[in-house]
């Protein structure tokens, strides 16, 4: 009975291209693998999440059912390595180990899917704030890029035309 | 009794100078654009959803419902939508790729035309002088300039064609960039120049200075200080009260007589009602993919392969241009946040190059959007962790992407075809791609590159990265031409040295389809410099 609600309520996450609660632990502590915090956030403070929802939601897709299970693949292999552990209750190296065995795995799809997380994780992170993975501007904050475009958030200086001698 | 003297089709670069020339000379015209006309606000500011990097979309169309075919390296078919790499796509919207492109206004060297007979014809290829040369295309090069307006230093153009006058607005001023590599060139002994540009660097045509952002390619320019025709030659047409704008509008077909003669055109709206005009002369000014598209749909039961296609050449010989440039990390800073980038150039290996077919202008690139960087880090860096990071924290700022447009060999075998099966949102058969350039083309390309690691690694360059394709491909998505090239013989040319479809008097093509070859250069002054010349044939023949 309580297998078949899981199965039920994963069907139910599915069909509304949201995670549910394991796959989203999963996800939220990959993301912060990929892009770690230092002293400038990691990527599920910047947004993550809300980036990859709205893909996955959008323009996406098409690639919905493979980043879920791709998930599950996560937790799967993370259990298969570390004694039925689930991915997001892993230390940072035991969490880092299953990421690379994903990257190097002999499964197409396995390689696949772990491009598709990386790609979008790293993406979301550094791209404009409206994207909703870049949180404040972050990342361009890090990095020292400036829009300069006008009245732009992410404009530090009032630009003026250049001066000519 | 027609409703217009002419009827252009798409208000590009071409089109629109082709409109305004001939409604000043007080001829009326019917303008179509199958994109709409935004403004600034409607265009997204999006990084990921741009004429510059599409991973999901476009911020300039086409919209969905206008899907290509490309025939994949194992003959099977792909239908591309508009932003997916292969479909070649080119802005849709009125000013066309003008209204959010680089804007680089070089204009070719006189080798550029006759590049047959300065190097010979690689076996195979279709490589071809133009029928006209430098000197006749030089008035419309400086008109050009002066009407839409380019920046730039022609005193220190070393290789460029004789001009009789110099650029309205003073090149754009110096950037960390530019220092550097100079400081390389002047090691190398190479000449280098200022980047010239379709920016106002001063107040110009009574629109203010670029106030020199960071997003400029790809994107609407946010202070309206970049010249496309969208600012410049549609405003003109429309003001003599001669020329109507219709954008949203698809042509289906160029209706022609059974002698070949063109009376006018069918189209679809937005709201999916079909019309008809009808005009003296027909321009068809789509770009290289939709302009042989659209001869090819035109086709009746006199003319079953399409107009201009008696000798099966509409279509063939489309081109572009392969970037394939390095990029390397440098000591000290070069990042200065003075858009849009390109601010020093050589034109010294773009031809004259030993053992090599052309070559290209190289110069550094436009500021990166941080995701496009992001995409183009070297092989030998992680893609993920702390590292993955660090690398794009540490390096974005001391990173200088040198790059240039390579010509290439035309070859027969890559070409736009009518799709025999798949229809765009009208029901209208959609263009098909085949083939790739000339092989040859890969020898430029590599001498090309190495040319630009040898220019980063003389300025001082820690670590360059770039790679170079392993075979040849179709590459139209960077400046589309060659499709409806022009020529003094109908059975290997489709236009005559105007623009006048062999077979059709009052048909023309004017737009980059046109180029016999696409030059070293970025493209654009030398379509609006044929434009101008073909109008005023036109305006002379109505």
């Amino acid at each position: 009975m309580v297998l078949v609600f899981a199965k039920v309520w994963d069907i139910f996450f599915d069909r509304m291209k949201l995670f549910s609660p394991k796959r989203r632990a999963a996800f939220i502590a990959a993301a912060d693998r990929i892009v770690p915090v230092d002293d400038f956030p990691s990527a599920s403070a910047a947004g993550a999440e809300q980036y990859v929802l709205q893909l996955l939601a959008g323009d996406l897709r098409d690639r919905a059912g493979e980043f879920l299970a791709g998930l599950d693949l996560l937790n799967d292999e993370s259990a298969a390595m570390f004694e039925g552990r689930r991915f997001d209750t892993l230390g940072e190296a035991q969490q880092d180990a299953v990421l690379s065995g994903l990257e190097s795995h002999p499964t197409v799809a396995a390689q696949a899917f772990f491009k598709l997380l990386v790609d979008l994780v790293t993406e979301g992170y550094y791209a404009d704030p409206a994207n909703g993975g870049n949180r404040d501007a972050f990342s361009w904050k890090m990095i020292g890029y400036e829009s300069g475009v006008p009245g732009d958030l992410t404009s530090s200086s009032q630009r003026n035309p250049p001066t000519r001698p | 009794m027609s409703e217009f003297d002419i009827i252009v089709i798409g208000a590009g670069a071409a089109g629109g100078i082709v409109a305004a020339v001939l409604a000043q000379a007080g001829k009326t015209v019917l303008l179509l654009d199958r994109g709409p006309n935004l403004a600034y606000a409607d265009l997204s500011r999006d990084h990921l959803r741009n004429q510059r990097l599409s991973l999901y979309g476009n911020n300039a169309g086409p919209s969905d419902g206008h899907p290509r075919v490309a025939e994949q390296s194992d003959g099977s078919f792909k239908i591309l939508r508009p932003h997916q790499a292969g479909y070649h796509n080119n802005a849709a919207i009125v000013g066309g790729g003008t209204r959010v492109f680089g804007a680089q206004a070089w204009r070719f060297m006189p080798q550029d035309f006759r590049m047959a007979s300065l190097y010979g014809i690689p076996q195979g290829s279709s490589l071809a002088d133009w029928p006209i040369d430098y000197d006749d295309l030089e008035p419309f090069y400086e008109r050009a300039e002066w009407e839409i307006g380019v920046a730039g230093d022609a005193a220190q153009h070393a290789f460029e064609g004789p001009r009789r006058r110099p650029y309205p607005m003073p090149a754009t001023d110096d950037t960390l960039q530019r220092n550097i590599l100079r400081r390389g060139a002047q090691r190398l002994g190479i000449s280098t120049q200022p980047v010239p540009m379709f920016i106002n660097t001063v107040p110009f045509n009574n629109r203010a200075a670029c106030v020199r952002c960071g997003m400029c390619i790809g994107f609407d320019c946010p202070t309206d200080a970049r010249n496309g025709t969208h600012n410049t030659m549609v405003p003109l047409a429309l003001a003599t009260g001669r020329c109507v704008l219709e954008p949203n509008a698809q042509v289906e077909r160029v209706i022609v007589d059974s002698r070949g003669k063109a009376s006018g055109i069918t189209y679809y709206r937005a709201d999916g009602s079909r019309r008809a005009a009808s005009a003296r002369i027909v321009v068809i000014s789509a770009g290289a993919i939709e302009s042989a598209r659209l001869l090819l749909n035109s086709a009746t039961a006199e003319f079953p392969r399409g107009l201009g296609n008696q000798h099966d050449q509409v279509g063939r010989n489309l081109q572009g241009h392969c970037y394939f440039g390095a990029q390397a990390i440098f000591s000290e800073r070069t990042y200065d946040g003075i858009g849009p980038g390109p601010a020093i150039a050589t034109c010294r290996w773009v031809h004259g190059n030993p053992g090599v077919v052309g070559g290209a202008m190289l110069a550094n690139d436009f500021i990166k959007l941080p995701v496009i960087y992001l995409r183009g880090s070297p092989p030998d860096v992680p893609r993920w962790g702390l590292a993955a990071k660090r690398w794009m924290r540490d390096t974005y700022s001391r990173v200088i992407h040198v790059q240039g447009p390579v010509q290439e060999i035309p070859s027969p075998h890559g070409r736009v075809m009518g799709d025999p099966v798949v229809r765009d949102r009208w029901g209208i058969p959609v263009a098909r791609f085949s083939g790739t350039q000339h092989a040859q083309t890969l020898h430029t390309i590599r001498f090309i590159h190495d040319r630009c690691r040898e220019w980063l690694l003389a300025s001082g360059a820690q670590k360059i990265w770039g790679s170079t394709p392993q075979a040849p491909f179709l590459s139209a998505g960077q400046h589309q031409a060659g499709t409806c090239r022009m020529g003094n013989d109908p059975a290997t040319s489709v236009c005559d040295p105007h623009g006048a479809v062999h077979g059709h008097e009052n048909l023309f093509v004017v737009d980059a389809s046109l180029h016999v070859t696409n030059g070293g250069f970025n493209p654009a002054l030398t379509i609006m410099a044929l434009a101008y010349r073909s109008a005023e044939q036109i305006a002379r023949f109505v």
